[in-house]
């Protein structure tokens, strides 16, 4: 399970993280799904199963992975904004303005 | 350990109700789920430790509406942002009027005098309030509206750290651990921290509480009268897991959250809105008087949750956030939600946001763009999803038809559950659970109906009003509280 998280989260993180904060950045997002109550940790590794299995997340190119993340934020049911947003807190969480792609 | 009156929970409602007890009774005891807060945390820590299930807590229905509580010594008044509002005239007329509830406000008023005093409570002053909420106003202004006023606090020597979602850093903000419960263990009441009520068990002479500290270890907790104060989201389940009362089948129906929105405004010019009081001013609109307009503001370390964006535009608003400046809105609402536990899945609230709420707050949002636009905004960002959300161009944002928009895409929060134990369906007007001797319920879970407003005073003076109706009981010559 942990190889699969740290797929998806790179996959993800990259969109917005500089390449030499990645690890920085996917270390916490882990520590802070290990630190999520019970059921929501299980639902994320449920949600990041999907994502990598059904979806193929970390083989998507830089440009498909956002139109992915995007199609499924801007989804009108529930349960598509739902699974973005389990996909992405972890991430968002462990950004810091030094670490995004724009300040360099 | 035997206690004549036990309290769960010490926000709002216990602190209130054992402090109004107090100088009746010495022996009462508090008995909280949470710890104390440490001061000067990040906000990060903040949401880690002291919200409930790490603020991951929402209602689900046609929506998403996250609905943030504390779990922390003082409960919500530790991680709420300290507004004060007297329960609104309109409210109480319309209990009596379709509730039947013959609460008066001349019942109230002298207890919200009493809070007044002992929450310091006042207006926010000019020099406080954040840079981003006086846009806001100018903007309001400069649409023909009157102005917006500073709102009620309660604070002491606010220095405008901005953070008092997330606990205040100096103590400024009186929450109930800071203004209330030093009173109380001063006074010599007993206050268990992390301790879990896990069963109640209502006798014919006492009230036994089984809890698990902090250690999990068992212990139990005997007292002659138990008030609830657990807040709305718990005391339901509490009341519906230990069957209390002849009602507890109803614990858990008639929730209200208050469901609001926010807008984010990007200036060209740094404004730092961290600084000040974020939730200084509010607003009401003429035309939608069902919304309450207040200022606020995330946190950067939070602010890539409440931006409904991703990929470049995320990025830009985030190296951007010192140009950042925010306001939100809230509903009275009219939906009603209910609040269940299912073992092993925790929680569960269904909330379904009413459309006439949902088309209100839809416009309260374009009304903040609006005006921040008209103050000088570079581009403001709503909280929808699957739409456009980013405006440059005010008369882009006016005549824009958000009419396809649905529930299901909206960015929202509800910051005040209240009602899940409401008065005429869980408890009586004394807060005395129906069917049974000994169990009262003080929070907002007993407010019967949505307010519009910060509920934390309502809360506080029901609480009191309690604390009176017990000492009274106290004096009559049968109370089995002077026996013990």
């Amino acid at each position: 399970m942990n190889s699969i998280l740290k797929k998806v989260l790179f996959s993800y993180a990259r969109l917005h993280v500089q390449p030499p904060y990645l690890s920085t950045v996917i270390d916490q997002s882990l520590s802070r799904i290990r630190s999520f109550p019970i059921q929501y940790r299980l639902l994320t590794y449920f949600i990041f199963f999907i994502t990598e299995f059904f979806y193929r997340f970390s083989t998507l190119s830089e440009k498909k992975a956002l139109a992915l993340i995007l199609r499924l934020q801007q989804a009108s049911h529930l349960p598509g904004r739902i699974f973005i947003s389990l996909l992405k807190i972890p991430v968002l969480l462990s950004l810091k303005k030094e670490y995004l792609k724009g300040s360099l | 350990m035997k206690f004549d009156v036990c309290i769960i929970g010490s926000g709002a409602g216990g602190a209130l109700a054992a402090y109004g007890l107090q100088n009746t009774l010495g022996n009462i005891a508090i008995i909280e789920k949470g710890d104390w807060a440490k001061r000067n945390q990040d906000p990060l820590f903040s949401l880690q430790h002291y919200y409930r299930d790490q603020g991951f807590i929402g209602g689900l229905g046609k929506g998403f509406i996250g609905i943030p509580t504390g779990e922390v010594v003082g409960g919500t008044t530790t991680i709420n942002s300290g507004t004060c509002f007297e329960t609104p005239e309109s409210v109480i007329q319309e209990w009596k009027d379709q509730l039947h509830i013959s609460i008066e406000r001349s019942e109230l008023e002298p207890h919200f005098e009493t809070l007044k005093t002992l929450l310091s409570i006042h207006p926010v002053p000019e020099e406080k309030i954040s840079i981003g909420n006086k846009l806001f106003r100018n903007g309001v202004e400069a649409l023909g509206f009157t102005s917006p006023s500073p709102l009620n606090r309660d604070e002491k020597n606010c220095d405008g750290s901005g953070r008092c979602p997330f606990v205040c850093p100096n103590e400024a903000k009186q929450s109930t651990d800071v203004a209330i419960l030093p009173l109380f263990l001063k006074k010599g009441g007993t206050l268990l921290t992390q301790t879990t009520v896990t069963h109640i068990q209502e006798e014919k002479n006492k009230v036994l509480l089984f809890c698990k500290d902090a250690q999990k270890k068992s212990l139990t907790v005997e007292c002659k009268k138990l008030i609830i104060s657990a807040g709305s989201l718990s005391t339901p389940i509490l009341i519906r897991k230990n069957k209390l009362g002849t009602e507890w089948k109803k614990a858990g129906n008639g929730l209200t959250v208050h469901p609001a929105v926010k807008v984010l405004a990007q200036f060209k010019n740094p404004l730092y809105s961290s600084k000040g009081v974020p939730q200084a001013i509010g607003f009401k609109h003429p035309s939608f008087p069902y919304l309450s307009f207040e200022g606020v503001f995330t946190p950067p370390q939070l602010a890539s949750l409440v931006l409904p964006l991703d990929g470049k535009s995320l990025d830009d608003w985030l190296l951007q956030y010192d140009h950042v400046a925010s306001f939100g809105v809230l509903v009275k609402d009219r939906g009603r939600g209910t609040v269940r536990h299912y073992p092993g899945l925790g929680l569960f609230i269904h909330y379904p946001l009413h459309p006439k709420d949902f088309l209100d707050l839809v416009e309260g949002a374009r009304f903040i763009g609006l005006a921040y636009l008209k103050a000088g905004a570079q581009k403001v960002v709503l909280p929808f999803s699957g739409s456009q959300n980013e405006f440059l161009d005010f008369n882009d944002l006016k005549e824009y038809d958000f009419g396809s928009l649905k529930p299901s895409q909206l960015y929202a929060m509800g910051f005040h559950p209240l009602g899940s134990c409401g008065i005429k369906r869980v408890v009586d007007e004394n807060l005395k659970v129906y069917g049974s001797d000994r169990i009262f319920i003080a929070d907002g879970s007993v407010v019967p109906s949505s307010l519009g407003v910060n509920p934390q005073i309502t809360i506080m003076a029901f609480a009191l009003r309690l604390a009176n109706y017990l000492k009274r009981q106290l004096k009559s010559s049968d109370s089995d509280i002077r026996e013990s």
